[in-house]
């Protein structure tokens, strides 16, 4: 799990395994202002949710180790608690494979920054500090 | 009556002597007994009688004298006027002269020699008639007898010399009814038969015509079943035989089944009325054309046409050629099998066909007892790659094929005979053998049933090849599919990394915002990125390399290495990234590991085992060794304590294109893949061993120097398209 925020506060959680991604990722977000967790698969975000945070945005990736995005996003969605968090996928998968997991929307990799900025902003309003 | 007088005028040569007057010419007349010699005179009335007339005609003198001539005569030659006629005939030419049946006394006929003369006085006046008769029965009687016996000759001689002619000629027609190849029966109006020949004996499951004929007429038609073309019954009334009594000449192919052989024949069948000078049905007469041999040609072609069109239908040989056995069955075989030659040499029965499936449970079951040896013919056909032929399988060879009695006894009761056998030849390879066996329809193979087998054969095998093809087509279309896919990921992922701080930094610069980060923070970020164009230039090398690895020859730069000097580097590149994934790398050293090998290819085997480790250990401790193998191999081992891999994914990590764990994995999967291409090429090996829950050991063999320091090492190409990968590129 990386970079502490405080739990209940509005924060962005990023679901990738790619070390560079990610660390590329959180490094944007926050020098854009907002506060980030990351995990590296989707039981460490399993993991981390049920702690009771509750993040504006989950920025997810789909092809991981251990727990893949769209594992992760089924659980999510059979759990009353967590299935009204917005999801936006983030992926290098050709359409079709991207097009098998319900998301709020799916961005394909590479990531442009402002696309990227511009949903955060959608879904978290309250963020950019 | 008084007694006969000269008549006058008559003078008679002799004088009277002393014979009471009479003169010696009177007691000849008088006495002659073998002439009957009289005189009647103009009216017919008798004058004159000597002993003779008495003899011959039975008239005492005094009982015939004065009486009318025509006494003599029959009731018929009376009344057609004879008596008159012969006197006026002998009157009129002075002399008559017949032979002519006369009536004695008693009323019994003789045979009479008669000549009448007509007696003139000196003046021509007529005196009378003189008769002369003599019985001629007896020389009639042995006249007639002998023409009789004549007769009898020449009619007896007539009789033997038509019999004789009709017989031959009898004999000559039943030779030819015997003889010639169409069967002929002759019906009579009671349905009876009344002839038969062989053929048609045959026809009807009989040995000879002469069992047929005597065989009861109802147990005749038990002996066999008659079907059409189609194969629908065929109705005994419907037989052209039966219709020729109705006065109807047809014709008709029929299907004739012998029961008890089994033995199946076609026939043309046509029939016509023999009918008599009445206009009554006498017989009816069948002639059985057989066209058993057209059919079946007609039914082998057929066959390949269907069993070709059933080879081409389908990628699945396997299916296809169990099709092509039922096919075969019974059109030209009671028996078909198909038998492929299996990895370890023996013969795998793919497929078996017989109409009845009691019998495919004996074939079963005889396969079990006594499976093909390396003398049986199939052995021998695959060995040879040429079909053979066995026209008659004797009793003598069942007996010599089979040691076993059982297995002999059950041989005799399959009543095999005969047999083709032919090869199928894949890539130029032996691949199997399919059998055509007959049994039950009594039918002999041949030459050209031998070249339609061959035929089929040859078909089969290239249907297997171009099955083959097709499938390794398809497989390497869906590899590569599947590599582009996987590379384009690996490829976007870096990128994405790349354009993720690129942009972010083009967007604080927009904003002014630079100054948060700070020259250190800025350092870090392009130092990242300069990672990620690294990362994106080895990707496109390692791609470039796996088409290198693909080709059948891997070049080898051999010299001396030290595989621990090679790993230890390859750890401390490592360091930061396992590090990263919070895994801990330690090395031992056992001793010397120094090698004929390519460094640069070691260092891949090296580095893309720890990298898989560190990416699938999950931050576990990994343990790396290396040191001797005795007697002249290097050992590398590179230890994880991870979730481990199932026993069904173990075989396949090796692939190509393929992960372990999930296909969501990351990576393209070709890690694994390259190692074991690398250490095949050095005429080494690597295992794994793992059970799920307990992490992976992957141990790399490498002989010291590999075989002759070759230059160059021969690599089959790996296309295998089901392993699984458990590495990431």
């Amino acid at each position: 799990m990386g970079t502490q925020v405080n739990e209940m506060s509005e924060h962005i959680l990023i679901v990738e395994d790619d070390t560079d991604v990610r660390e590329a990722l959180c490094d944007a977000l926050m020098l854009e202002g907002y506060d980030v967790v990351s995990a590296e698969n989707g039981a460490e975000a399993l993991r981390y949710l049920h702690t009771g945070a509750r993040p504006c945005l989950i920025l997810l990736d789909l092809m991981m180790p251990v727990m893949d995005g769209w594992t992760f996003r089924e659980t999510m969605l059979t759990d009353p608690a967590l299935s009204a968090i917005p999801v936006v996928v983030m992926t290098a998968a050709g359409p079709q494979r991207a097009a098998t997991v319900q998301a709020n929307l799916v961005l394909h990799k590479p990531l442009q920054m402002d696309t990227v900025v511009g949903v955060v902003q959608e879904h978290c309003p309250d963020g950019a500090s | 009556m008084s007694p006969p007088e000269h008549a006058e005028g008559i003078v008679p040569n002799t004088a009277p002597d002393s014979n009471g007057g009479r003169s010696l010419f009177d007691l000849l007349v008088e006495q002659v007994v073998d002439y009957a010699i009289y005189v009647v005179d103009p009216d017919g009335l008798i004058t004159t009688w000597n002993s003779g007339a008495e003899r011959i005609k039975g008239y005492r003198p005094q009982e015939i004298i004065g009486q009318p001539y025509a006494c003599f005569f029959t009731e018929e030659d009376r009344q057609a006027g004879r008596p008159q006629q012969i006197l006026a005939q002998a009157r009129a030419e002075g002399r008559y002269q017949e032979e002519g049946w006369r009536v004695r006394k008693d009323g019994t006929t003789f045979w009479a020699g008669v000549v009448v003369t007509a007696l003139f006085d000196q003046r021509r006046k007529l005196q009378g008639y003189a008769k002369i008769t003599r019985d001629l029965t007896e020389r009639r009687k042995a006249e007639d007898d002998a023409r009789r016996a004549a007769e009898d000759r020449i009619a007896r001689v007539r009789a033997e010399q038509y019999e004789r002619e009709t017989r031959r000629s009898r004999d000559e027609l039943d030779l030819i009814l015997r003889s010639i190849a169409e069967g002929v029966t002759v019906q009579d109006a009671e349905g009876r038969f009344v002839f038969v020949n062989d053929a048609a004996a045959h026809l009807c499951g009989f040995e000879s015509a002469r069992e047929m004929l005597s065989t009861p007429r109802e147990e005749i038609l038990t002996r066999f079943e008659m079907s059409r073309e189609d194969g629908t019954p065929f109705p005994t009334g419907q037989l052209p035989g039966r219709m020729a009594f109705q006065g109807l000449a047809s014709s008709t192919a029929i299907k004739f089944k012998q029961k008890r052989s089994g033995d199946e024949r076609w026939s043309y069948v046509s029939a016509a009325p023999v009918v008599d000078a009445a206009g009554k049905i006498e017989f009816s007469v069948s002639i059985f054309r057989e066209f058993t041999e057209q059919r079946r040609t007609e039914q082998a072609w057929r066959f390949l046409a269907e069993a070709s069109a059933t080879l081409g239908s389908s990628l699945d040989y396997e299916e296809t050629l169990k099709q092509v056995a039922s096919l075969a069955v019974p059109r030209i075989a009671d028996w078909c099998s198909v038998d492929v030659l299996a990895p370890d040499g023996s013969l795998r029965q793919l497929a078996v066909a017989h109409s009845n499936p009691a019998k495919l449970e004996l074939a079963r079951e005889w396969r079990q007892r006594w499976p093909p040896n390396e003398q049986s013919m199939t052995f021998r056909v695959l060995r040879s790659g040429t079909p053979e032929l066995l026209p008659e399988i004797t009793e003598a060879m069942i007996v010599a094929a089979t040691p076993d009695p059982v297995q002999r006894q059950m041989a005799i009761q399959l009543g095999l005979r005969s047999a083709v056998v032919v090869p199928l030849i894949v890539d130029k390879k032996p691949f199997g053998a399919v059998s055509f066996v007959t049994a039950e329809s009594g039918r002999r193979y041949g030459q050209e049933d031998m070249i339609l087998a061959n035929e089929i054969a040859r078909r089969g095998s290239l249907a297997i090849e171009n099955a083959r093809a097709y499938t390794e087509a398809r497989t390497a279309i869906e590899i590569r599919d599947n590599f582009m896919s996987i590379a384009s990921h690996e490829l976007r992922t870096p990128l994405s990394a790349l354009t993720i701080l690129m942009t972010s930094l083009s967007r604080a610069a927009n904003q002014d915002r630079l100054i948060q980060l700070g020259p250190q923070g800025l350092r870090d970020r392009l130092a990242k990125a300069e990672r990620q164009t690294t990362q994106l230039t080895r990707l496109v090398d390692r791609l470039l390399d796996v088409s290198r690895l693909s080709s059948r020859e891997m070049q080898l730069d051999l010299d001396r290495v030290d595989l621990a000097e090679v790993t230890r580097e390859a750890i401390s590149r490592m360091e930061d990234a396992a590090s990263r994934g919070a895994s801990q790398i330690q090395l031992r050293v056992d001793g010397p590991a120094v090698g004929q090998w390519d460094p640069s290819r070691l260092d891949q085997v090296v580095t893309n085992l720890l990298t898989n480790a560190v990416k699938y250990g999950g931050g576990t401790p990994i343990t790396v060794s290396v040191g001797p193998a005795p007697p002249d191999r290097i050992r590398l081992m590179v230890k994880d304590e991870g979730p481990g891999i199932a026993a069904e994914h173990q075989e396949r990590v090796f692939g190509q294109f393929e992960r372990a764990s999930s296909p969501n994995s990351p990576g393209m999967g070709l890690g694994l893949w390259i190692v074991s291409r690398i250490v095949q090429a050095h005429g080494g090996s690597i295992s794994l061993q793992s059970e799920p829950g307990h992490g992976a050991c992957f141990t790399v063999e490498l002989p010291v120097a590999p075989a002759s320091a070759r230059q160059s090492a021969e690599v089959p190409a790996n296309t295998s398209k089901n392993n699984l990968h458990r590495e990431n590129a």
